[in-house]
């Protein structure tokens, strides 16, 4: 007797994410953005949904949490407002608040910043305290930290931007191939990591849902991160980041994603 | 009281007012979080003193090789994290994990028992319940606080249903790269939030990275036959010196590096894409080391790292191309592999590598158990790493063993016997004389004497173990 095989319910990626892959899998399914009046330049508020991919076309991949960015331009640089919401297994929140002063060179370098981690939601009760902040601030190569009063100093190499920052900056970069800017990452305002090399890779022609477009690529690398992909359309707005087995999704209809708001 | 140690719990916060104790919180959560977790302990393990001594911080990594820290001589990755920690401990070289697939080694890093016993077999099994995890242990034991953030797998992956353990937050399902970073700041709020008159604590950080190595084999699946990023030409690893593989190797070895990606798609992946994923999977690393350097300049900064164990270690590790293998489950050093450094300020010795003692993930809980001054559960298969730690004379084991369900591994400080079920190819390796596993020895005829003596080891220790209940026959086998 010949038995049949059991066709596998879940079958790999096979391809890193893009606009195109992401749509073949489901997790870009409406029109892209429509076209807009944008000015990387001026005030703005953005807000993403944050989606992973486990790897498997059929199943895994879902909405983990939002990301808004608020920024503000300042005599003396610019201001942003974080709120990132991560949705932990179970009904746990996972909200990380920040406000950071930057300048507005190329990459946004870091000049100060306030930071709050806090969790919400399920299983909460009987928990002892266990939320956390803290403040920071970088002058020339001295980063400096403060939490529970104390004061923690340390040196680092020039420039530092932020995870978040750059997605800021990338949208003010020309939309042209230069030798790539070389600067370190402070990742969630709080994990240095360094010798970061960010560059334009050109247009690439994609599918976002129902649409072909032609938008532009920034790729980032660096030490402990995934390779860094920076999705723009013509006016410079940032629609999409893909990075390893993660994605923002610029939202234009935010606070959708159950729980994350 | 001697350095290092926690004061005993006391009822008040800082300033002398009275308020809801962290322990009265704990217990609090408890009853909420794990009622329906926590089992009923062993019998005749009843009431005891409690104990108190230093914190334990137990670190842990998922699918984490061995050669993988910048201190200990990876040239691929940067890992001030554990550098760090190295500096303030012990590094064991020799260090193996009991089964190389996430939840059987878990088990045992928790119970110091084998995944026979345990009855964790194969993923997303729990831990049998007539043995004592060391959350269970401590709370049963001792006064400390046990606290459980991130991955735990046994059998649920991301859950708050950790018997023994009240849980701050399982992370981010599935997704180290986020989750991670969840259990870092939870640790870190803890530590931050915690008064000096509190308890001591048992806090178990078990991160989820460099498990997304999964999910990037999964999408990069497909060598698209170049360089995805030209601009890392100059980056990337070279081959291990190990790549090329024994045609001969067992079957089952064979099927499995066929059903993994490289070969899973139109033909093998080139040299170009082993390296690149060899490059990731580093990045992979200094993720995970990241959110390891937060948490550990969170204990020095709340002044807990002088009265703080730290033990660091993974479940199991990773192929990263030596032998054409990727992931786990299969007696590889690099797979079977995993680090282990076991730091305590003054009592533990500093910046010391350890290359000749044999060491196991089943060592974690009888050390623990040994610094905090409380014995081990019974039937544990590990020992106290102790004397290594400070550096006293002892007499040490002359082997380990690990188990797969199809499979068994003795690790002699010469030898590698490694026996898969039904296969009439058995493996010998001469680690002295041949350290990236090249050349199997087994079928030579001037190895029968040390071929045999190692098949007589697995014997005995198959012997002294004692199965878990019910446990499929088949991953029985080798028992006579």
């Amino acid at each position: 007797m010949v038995v049949a095989k059991k066709k596998s319910d879940k079958s790999p990626v096979k391809h890193p994410l893009d606009p195109t892959v992401m749509t073949e899998i489901g997790a870009l399914k409406a029109h892209p953005p429509p076209a807009a009046r944008f000015d990387p330049a001026a005030d703005w508020t953005a807000h993403f949904r944050i989606w992973t991919c486990y790897g498997h076309r059929e199943r895994g991949n879902r909405n983990t949490g939002t990301l808004r960015i608020d920024r503000k331009v300042r005599p003396d640089g610019q201001r942003m407002t974080v709120q990132q919401t991560l949705l932990n297994s179970q009904g746990k929140r996972h909200t990380i608040r920040a406000t950071v002063r930057s300048t507005t060179d190329a990459v946004a370098s870091l000049t100060e910043w306030t930071l709050t981690s806090a969790f919400s939601g399920a299983h909460m009760d009987g928990l002892p305290p266990f939320d956390a902040e803290a403040a920071g601030r970088i002058s020339g190569t001295t980063w400096e930290t403060t939490a529970d009063g104390a004061r923690h100093r340390q040196e680092v190499p020039s420039p530092v931007t932020a995870d978040w920052c750059l997605f800021e900056a990338v949208q003010r970069l020309p939309l042209e191939r230069k030798p790539p800017l070389r600067f370190h990452v402070l990742e969630g305002l709080s994990v240095l990591k360094k010798d970061h090399r960010l560059w334009y890779g050109g247009k690439r022609n994609v599918t976002w849902g129902p649409e072909k477009r032609s938008l532009h690529q920034f790729t980032q690398v660096g030490r402990g991160v995934y390779p860094y992909e920076y999705w723009l359309d013509d006016a410079h707005r940032l629609l999409l980041v893909t990075t390893g087995p993660r994605a923002y999704i610029l939202d234009p209809q935010p606070a959708k994603v159950a729980g994350a708001s | 009281m001697p350095p290092g140690t926690n004061p005993p719990a006391r009822g008040r916060s800082g300033a002398g007012r009275p308020t809801l104790s962290r322990r009265r919180l704990l217990q609090a959560g408890v009853g909420a979080v794990a009622a329906s977790a926590v089992r009923a302990l062993p019998a005749g393990a009843g009431p005891s003193p409690k104990k108190s001594g230093p914190n334990v911080l137990l670190v842990m990594t998922d699918q984490q090789h061995i050669a993988t820290i910048a201190a200990r001589g990876c040239r691929h990755a940067k890992t001030p994290g554990l550098d760090g920690l190295c500096r303030r401990g012990v590094t064991f070289m020799e260090s193996h994990s009991t089964y190389p697939l996430c939840s059987p080694a878990r088990s045992s890093l928790w119970t110091s028992r084998m995944p026979s016993e345990t009855g964790v077999y194969r993923n997303g099994r729990p831990i049998h319940d007539s043995i004592p995890n060391i959350g269970q242990w401590f709370r049963q034991h001792t006064d400390y606080e046990t606290v459980y953030v991130g991955k735990w797998h046994l059998p649920s992956s991301f859950t708050h249903a950790v018997p023994g353990f009240t849980v701050l937050t399982p992370g981010v399902d599935g997704q180290g790269n986020l989750g991670d970073t969840s259990t870092s700041l939870a640790c870190e709020g803890y530590l931050r939030r915690r008064s000096k008159k509190d308890r001591p604590f048992l806090m178990v950080a078990s991160f989820f990275q460099p498990h997304d190595i999964c999910q990037w084999l999964r999408l990069n699946q497909t060598d698209p036959g170049r360089l995805r990023y030209g601009e890392l030409a100059d980056d990337l690893p070279p081959l291990p010196a190990n790549f090329e593989y024994d045609r001969n190797e067992p079957a089952r070895l064979r099927t499995q590096r066929d059903r993994n990606e490289p070969g899973s798609t139109k033909g093998n992946w080139s040299p170009l894409h082993w390296r690149y994923y060899r490059w990731a999977y580093y990045r992979h690393i200094e993720m995970v080391d990241a959110e390891i350097g937060r948490l550990l300049n969170a204990l020095e900064q709340t002044g807990h790292a002088a009265g703080t164990l730290v033990v660091f270690t993974s479940d199991h590790g990773e192929g990263l191309g030596h032998h054409q293998m990727v992931r786990k489950s299969s007696f590889y050093d690099a797979a079977e592999k995993v680090p282990m450094i076991v730091a305590y300020p003054g009592h533990v010795r500093a910046d010391v590598v350890d290359a000749d003692h044999l060491v196991s993930g089943l060592d974690v809980v009888p050390t623990v158990c040994d610094y905090v001054g409380i014995e081990p559960p019974a039937h544990v298969r590990g020992r106290s790493l102790r004397p290594l730690l400070e550096g006293r004379d002892t007499a040490w084991r002359t082997y380990v063993a690990a188990e797969l369900s199809d499979a068994r591994m003795i690790r002699t400080r010469r030898y590698k016997y490694v026996v898969y079920r039904g296969d009439p190819v058995e493996q010998l390796f001469d680690r002295q004389a041949d350290p990236g596993e090249t050349r199997n020895l087994a079928g030579q005829a001037t190895m029968a004497t040390v071929l045999a003596e190692h098949r007589a080891m697995l014997r005995q220790w198959e012997r002294g173990l004692r199965p878990a209940p019910g446990l499929p026959k088949d991953t029985q086998w080798p028992r006579t």
